[in-house]
C-alpha cells in the first residue's frame, strides 16, 4: 500500500517536471520571438531622425559624439535615405566608385535584403526601382503611364518602408571632399501612382 | 484530541509547504530555464547562430532576411545594421587569446595578415559598441590606413598611452571590444571560413 503511494507520488512529481520542462521550452521560443517587439526601437527606427524620408542625408564623420547606432564603423561615410512605398515605387540611385564602397537596403527589422558592393577600379552606377508588392491594385506605376524610369532594376518588396544605406571608405583628409561628394550624388526618389 | 487535531494540522501543513515548493520548483524552471536560455542564446548565442575563432565571434546570419529567430533579436536588441554576412563578415572580441575579458587597463597586441582580403577594417569600441573618446581622434585601422611589414603582416597595438606603430587609444572605457569587418568578393565561402583572424595577446596590465 505505502509503496503503490509512493509510486503515484513519484509519478506525479514526474509528470510535473515533465511539465516545468516543456512550459520552459514553450516560454524559451515565446521570448525569443517576442524579443524583437518588445526592444524598444529597432535600428531602423532609431535612425529616423538621422535618415530623411526620399532624401539621402550624409551623415557627419562617426565619432564618439556623432554615432547612431552601436558598433558603427569610424572608418565609413555614411548616407542614409527611408523610403516608403506605400503611395508609390521609389528610385535609389548612387555611385559606387570602387571596393568598400556599397548600397544596401534594410526593412523596419534590420533584415539587408540587397547590397551592391563596389568593384575594385570600377565606377558602378546603381539605379533601383523599388516597386511595392500587394494583394490590391495599389495605382499604375510610372512606366504604365508611359514615363520613361531611369532605374536599371526593379525589385518587387513586401515591407512597405526601410532604409537605404550608402557607406564610403573614408581614406582620410585627404579624400574625405571626394567621399562626401560622391555620397551626395545619391537620390531616393517617390513616384507617386 | 486535541494532539490529534495538531497531528492533522501539522501534516496538513507539511503537505502545503511542500506543493508550494514543487510550484516555485517548476515556476523557477520555467523562468530560468526558458528565459534565461532565450536570453543567453540572443546575447551570446550558441552553435545555431555563431562561430567562434578564438576570442572572435561571428553571427553567421547577421542581418540576413532568413536569419534565424536568435539572430534577428540579437541585432535588433544590439541596436545595430550590420551589412548581411552573406556580404560582410563581421567578427567581434571581447576577450584575448587566453580568454580573459579585455580591459582597458591592459595593452594587446592583435597580430595578423590580411593583405589578401579586399576590404578590412578593426575598430576598438566600449562594451556597448560606443567609440572611446580620445585626443588622437583614432578609432580604427583599415587595410588602406595600417603600417605592414614587407610580407603584409600587421601589429596593432590597444593601449592607453601612445605606443609606436599602429596605436589605437583605448581610453579609460573599462571593458572593450574589438570589431574586425572584412569583405572579400572575390574570395570562396571556404577561403574566407579558412582564414586566419589575428590573434589578440596581452601583453601587460596596469
Amino acid at each position: 500500500m505505502q509503496i503503490a503511494s509512493l509510486t503515484t507520488a513519484a509519478n506525479g512529481r514526474l509528470r510535473l517536471l515533465f511539465m516545468a520542462v516543456v512550459s520552459a521550452a514553450i516560454v524559451h521560443i515565446l521570448a525569443t520571438l517576442a524579443a524583437p517587439r518588445l526592444t524598444g526601437s529597432t535600428p531602423v527606427g532609431r535612425l529616423a531622425r538621422v535618415a530623411p524620408l526620399h532624401r539621402f542625408e550624409v551623415l557627419p564623420q562617426v565619432t564618439p559624439q556623432s554615432q547612431p547606432l552601436p558598433f558603427m564603423a569610424p572608418d565609413v561615410r555614411y548616407a542614409m535615405c527611408r523610403y516608403e512605398t506605400a503611395r508609390g515605387p521609389v528610385t535609389v540611385t548612387a555611385r559606387l566608385p570602387g571596393v568598400g564602397w556599397s548600397l544596401s537596403l534594410y526593412t523596419p527589422d534590420g533584415d539587408n535584403f540587397y547590397t551592391a558592393l563596389g568593384q575594385d577600379g570600377l565606377v558602378s552606377d546603381i539605379a533601383l526601382q523599388l516597386t511595392p508588392i500587394a494583394d490590391r491594385f495599389l495605382g499604375l506605376t510610372p512606366e504604365a503611364r508611359g514615363k520613361a524610369s531611369e532605374a536599371t532594376s526593379t525589385l518587387n518588396i513586401a515591407t512597405g518602408s526601410g532604409v537605404a544605406v550608402l557607406r564610403g571608405p573614408d581614406r582620410g583628409i585627404a579624400y574625405r571632399a571626394d567621399t562626401e561628394a560622391t555620397l551626395r550624388l545619391a537620390r531616393c526618389t517617390p513616384h507617386p501612382f | 484530541m486535541l494532539w490529534f487535531a495538531l497531528h492533522k494540522l501539522k501534516r496538513r501543513l507539511l503537505g502545503f509547504s511542500a506543493r508550494v515548493l514543487e510550484g516555485a520548483a517548476v515556476v523557477a524552471i520555467v523562468l530560468v530555464g526558458g528565459l534565461g536560455s532565450s536570453w543567453y542564446m540572443v546575447e551570446a548565442g550558441s552553435r545555431i547562430s555563431t562561430v567562434h575563432k578564438g576570442p572572435w565571434v561571428i553571427w553567421t546570419a547577421a542581418a540576413r532576411p532568413d536569419a534565424d529567430p536568435y539572430t534577428r533579436a540579437h541585432f535588433v536588441h544590439a541596436g545595430t545594421l550590420p551589412l548581411s554576412a552573406a556580404v560582410e563578415r563581421m567578427y567581434v572580441a571581447k576577450r584575448d587569446a587566453n580568454g580573459d575579458r579585455l580591459h582597458s587597463s591592459c595593452e594587446y597586441a592583435l597580430e595578423g595578415k590580411l593583405n589578401k582580403i579586399e576590404w578590412w577594417s578593426i575598430a576598438v569600441f566600449d562594451e556597448n559598441g560606443k567609440l572611446i573618446p580620445n585626443g588622437a581622434e583614432r578609432y580604427a585601422f583599415t587595410r588602406q590606413t595600417t603600417a605592414t611589414d614587407s610580407a603584409g603582416a600587421f601589429t596593432i597595438t590597444l593601449a592607453r598611452e601612445a605606443r609606436p606603430g599602429n596605436w589605437l587609444p583605448v581610453g579609460g572605457a573599462g571593458r572593450i571590444a574589438v570589431a574586425l569587418k572584412l569583405i572579400d568578393q572575390r574570395a570562396t565561402e571556404q577561403g574566407l571560413n579558412d582564414l586566419e583572424v589575428p590573434t589578440i595577446r596581452k601583453i601587460r596590465c596596469r
